[in-house]
């Protein structure tokens, strides 16, 4: 009975988010304080009882209700609790009331937090939000019903997926909806904009904050994805720009653009009509991934159960959303634009450039992503777009980047000049110089041109970010958060660049045979393999390998390669042994027994400085949210300029006319 | 920025092709061998052990890749049987694609043998050749050794009706049989 | 076609897909041994841009599936005892499967579009930004002669 109750207050939340619809948007438009006023309590209700409908669900999984279909599917009586819990989202109906569910709260903060917006750009911001809300919502109620029952109420349920069973991805899918729902909020303050017809530009301050929120937390998702994929699948790859994986870049390159251009937005009162596209489109890029995931266009090893019905619902909620969006656009965006002169050689030009590298690469990953699409609809021929095309594509794009990034902080707004740069940062060059000579020297005999880049551009980024850190540090005797926020966000992209070149340029996979006391060198290292034995886990069987790792003639630690069976999945997993330090992981899969003599195969890796891809990942998440808590105290501390700014705002724009 | 439509545009062009998208089946794959010269078949019999050259046919004939392990050959088996009535002179090829010989024969023995011969490939190494990805798949291979037509999975009774057949019909038009 | 019909033939259709794949799980990981590190270089390269075809969206080097292990070995036959370059292994690929079996999409006329228009985007955006700038300039040239 208590499932029923959960569709209901799912209906309750879709009813109230029409209102939310409505209410502030007439309220600010007919000068009615009073409906605008229930905005808050409106957004903070839907937020709960779609909360409450979400815990129900959680409920029926703990509780192991095999009469819910979508229980029945994805869970079972040996899984463990905390599997339980994550199979609710484990696939789509569950995934989708946890992204509405994360959506109305991301709603429910902004109701709260007004900041800097005027009451009308707060309402209207809310009211949008209310409509994605509600469309969500009806997503669920019309397709995808978690709460659907079965005729017969099975003894035990199906069980997710086995793939799915692992701690990283109770965390990933939360995390990464928080970031894809997050965006919504930017997109809701730009159409907003668009409809008053006015920018301000405190409100790309506040919008600011909110984009760096959702994209540390769209980076943290990725990260986790990543990690997953790296130690659960059992190949050692960390990205296979599959089509779901690409749908989670998508959104994060359009927002690390968005940042930036915000950055200008705020300061100079540039850009305007493109912030506002760019906060348009990193919303959108979260649908279009949502419609490439959850329609079955695409093929991937990641997709969920598809159906075309729900490809078709996502569709129109498209058109509806972002072709609006996109409409108002094209109507308003000519009339706010303040013309102001811009300098080639100037910080706003630079950004200018970092933003069209940043969507060149969007739109390349989104055109090698949707290119077998676009020839089959053609009827041109049936082809694959692989990683061999992303790479090639990706990675030269990356080069002007990274250049624009050691040097970005140092360039000044307004106008700057080349020479003056060079004369600043002669240092910057000759640091990496002769990191690049001692990487060189380390690297010998096997030298590979592309490691020198490599670690030129994280020497050149890296160093230019700490420098920039210090050298204020040093003038002003603090270290300001939104500064350090940035510059750790930028040194985490360094690290991650030399992870990726090293670990791709020098890591060593092999397949090998080994017989028990048989023994295979790696590197300095010397793995021993042991023994095989047979095992079970709460829901799985396992035969579970011992190898000892030697470094010389030292011991460091045993290594126990899995496979697993688990109970009603045919296909065994593969549990991989790891000893991961910074500076090198060692990998080993179990493959199969081969012969009689109790051999097995085995893939061994060896990994350089591999950790640096998901700690650069880490780092540039943690800068983002250090500098979105350092910008709140300083708002704090400066509300009584702002407010007066604020007053002065119009008789700045009327200045500039 | 004067001129703001050009998101829209894109846009709607990514929609259109997201609408043709959802008709589409990504994973039907067409096989490059359709309007190309058969690879030349040759292999031994399963049931005589005699060898078998396709170059030896001169006419128009079937591939029809099978396995006694196949449930979507069960489904096909009984119209392939019937083909064999209506079509008394249409050649039909077995390949018994990664089988076991007495699986194979079993197979025959109780559900009947439609195939003039049944080529025993038990490693794949022909099925490779043809492009084969899973059984069932059939083939149309005209006279003159080109490959008209390539059906994956079962030959559903309407699928002989659309396609098969009319596929048969036109070979006879321009003498391909 | 009636709908109930369509949906039957296309529960039989893919009932056969089913069946296409036989239930028992293979081994992954072979040991290959080669002649020279250029052939294992060139074995792991060309297994990992090699699509297996009946996979969702693998490799033939991380996939489990048997039409994977055939063409890994087919792949280390060729590799190995045959001598064959990238553009052997490309070609007899390709003749099976078609363009669908490559990850690295080869440059051809239907391609060319998905090959250049990085480039193109990348060209135009930078134009794109200096011509911006310039207008900028030149536009708040002209407000002030109109104040």
């Amino acid at each position: 009975m208590i499932s029923e109750l959960g569709l209901v207050f799912l209906l309750i939340a879709a009813a109230l988010s029409v209102l939310l619809t409505l209410l502030p948007f007439y309220g600010s438009w007919r000068k009615q304080p009073g409906l605008v006023a229930m905005a808050p309590v409106l957004a903070l209700s839907i937020f709960v009882f779609t909360g409450i409908s979400l815990a129900i669900l959680v409920w029926a999984f703990l509780a192991d209700d095999f009469a819910l279909k979508y229980v029945a599917s994805h869970s079972s009586l040996f899984q463990p609790w905390y599997f339980k819990f994550s199979a609710v989202w484990g696939a789509h109906e569950g995934s989708l009331l946890l992204w509405a569910w994360m959506l109305t709260g991301w709603t429910a903060a902004v109701a709260l937090k007004r900041g800097a917006l005027t009451s009308d750009e707060h309402s209207l911001t809310l009211s949008g939000l209310g409509f994605i809300v509600l469309g969500f919502l009806l997503f669920i109620l019309f397709t995808s019903n978690p709460f659907e029952r079965l005729p017969t109420v099975p003894v035990d349920g199906l069980g997710l997926n086995p793939l799915l069973q692992d701690i990283a991805l109770i965390l990933h899918p939360p995390l990464l909806y928080m970031g894809y729902v997050g965006l919504a909020v930017s997109f809701s303050l730009a159409v907003a904009q668009l409809w008053l017809g006015e920018a301000r530009p405190q409100t790309f301050a506040w919008a600011r904050q909110w984009t760096l929120v959702s994209w540390a937390f769209l980076t943290l998702g990725i990260l986790l994805g990543s990690w997953w994929a790296y130690y659960e699948l059992g190949w050692g790859g960390w990205w296979f720009w599959d089509p779901v994986e690409n749908a989670s870049l998508l959104p994060w390159l359009v927002a690390t653009a968005l940042i930036h251009s915000l950055l200008v937005s705020e300061k100079r009162g540039q850009l305007i009509g493109w912030t506002l596209l760019l906060a348009i489109l990193a919303f959108a890029m979260s649908l279009v991934g949502a419609f490439l995931v959850r329609s079955g266009v695409l093929t991937s090893v990641h997709a969920f159960a598809t159906d075309p019905t729900r490809g078709t619902y996502i569709l129109i909620y498209l058109v509806v959303v972002i072709g609006s969006a996109l409409a108002l656009f094209s109507a308003r965006a000519p009339k706010m634009v303040k013309i102001k002169p811009m300098q080639i050689q100037s910080k706003e030009t630079a950004l200018l450039f970092n933003n069209v590298l940043l969507m060149v690469m969007t739109a390349s990953v989104l055109l090698g992503t949707l290119y077998p699409l676009l020839l089959d609809a053609l009827g041109m021929g049936k082809l694959s777009v692989g990683p061999p095309y992303f790479n090639a594509i990706t990675i030269p794009l990356t080069i002007p980047l990274a250049i624009l990034m050691g040097v970005g902080f140092y360039i000044r707004w307004k106008q700057d000049s080349v020479g003056r740069l060079a004369k600043e940062l002669w240092w910057l060059g000759l640091f990496t110089a002769i990191a690049v000579l001692l990487a060189a020297l380390w690297l010998m005999p096997d030298l590979q041109g592309m490691a020198l880049l490599g670690i030129a551009l994280t020497a050149w980024i890296g160093f230019g970010a700490l420098a920039w850190l210090l050298n204020h540090a040093r003038k002003t005797g603090r270290i300001a958060k939104p500064m350090l926020g940035a510059a750790l966000a930028h040194i985490g992209f360094a690290v991650m660049i030399a992870g990726i070149t090293l670990s791709s340029l020098y890591g060593i996979e092999r397949d090998i045979r080994l017989a028990p006391g048989e023994s295979v060198p790696l590197k300095e290292y010397r793995l021993h393999f042991q023994s095989v034995a047979q095992g079970a886990g709460p829901n799985y069987l396992t035969t579970e390998g011992t190898l000892r790792l030697y470094r010389g003639e030292e011991f460091i630690q045993f290594l126990h390669p899995e496979k697993r069976i688990y109970i009603g999945h045919e296909m065994p997993m593969s549990e991989v042994a790891l000893d991961g330090r910074l500076s090198r992981d060692i990998y080993v899969a179990l493959g199969e027994p081969i012969g009689d003599e109790g051999a097995w195969s085995f893939r061994i890796q060896y990994k350089p400085f591999i950790r640096g891809i998901w700690l650069g990942a880490l780092l540039m998440a943690i800068g983002g949210l250090i500098a979105v808590w350092g910008r709140r105290n300083s708002t704090r501390a400066t509300m009584a300029t702002s407010a007066t700014n604020a007053a002065n705002a119009p008789k700045e724009q009327e200045a500039l006319k | 920025m004067k001129k703001a439509s050009w998101p829209l545009w894109i846009f709607g062009g990514l929609v259109a092709l997201f609408v043709v998208g959802l008709m589409l089946n990504p994973r039907h794959v067409p096989s490059p061998l359709v309007g190309q010269m058969a690879p030349a078949l040759q292999g031994t019999d399963l049931l005589s052990e005699q060898p078998i050259d396709s170059a030896d046919f001169n006419q128009a004939w079937l591939l029809n890749a099978w396995a006694s392990w196949c449930s979507g050959c069960y489904l096909e088996h009984s119209h392939l049987m019937e083909l064999t009535k209506t079509q008394p002179g249409l050649v039909i090829v077995g390949l018994n694609y990664k089988d076991q010989a007495d699986d194979a024969k079993a197979w025959l023995d109780q559900h009947g043998n439609p195939y003039q011969h049944v080529i025993f490939d038990p490693t794949g190494r022909i099925g490779m050749d043809w492009g084969l990805i899973g059984t069932p798949e059939t083939f149309l291979i005209d006279a003159q050794g080109r490959v008209v037509d390539k059906w994956m999975g079962a030959l559903t009774p309407e699928r002989i009706e659309r396609s098969l057949l009319p596929a048969l019909q036109k070979l006879d038009a321009k003498g391909g049989r | 076609m009636k709908a109930s019909a369509m949906k039957a033939v296309w529960s039989l259709v893919l009932l056969a897909f089913v069946s296409l794949i036989p239930l028992s799980a293979q081994a992954v990981i072979e040991s290959y041994q080669f002649d020279t590190a250029e052939q294992k270089l060139l074995y792991q390269k060309m297994a990992r841009e090699l699509r297996c075809v009946v996979c969702q969206n693998q490799n033939i080097l991380e996939s489990t599936a048997p039409l994977a292990q055939d063409l890994r070995q087919q792949l280390y036959q060729m590799v190995r005892y045959q001598n064959a370059d990238e553009k052997q292994i490309v070609d007899f690929m390709v003749q099976r499967y078609g363009d669908f079996v490559l990850y690295r999409p080869p440059l051809q006329a239907n391609t060319l579009i998905l090959w250049i228009a990085p480039f193109l985007l990348l060209l135009f955006s930078v134009y794109w930004v200096v011509s911006y700038v310039r207008q900028t300039q030149v536009d708040a040239q002209k407000e002030k002669h109109d104040d």
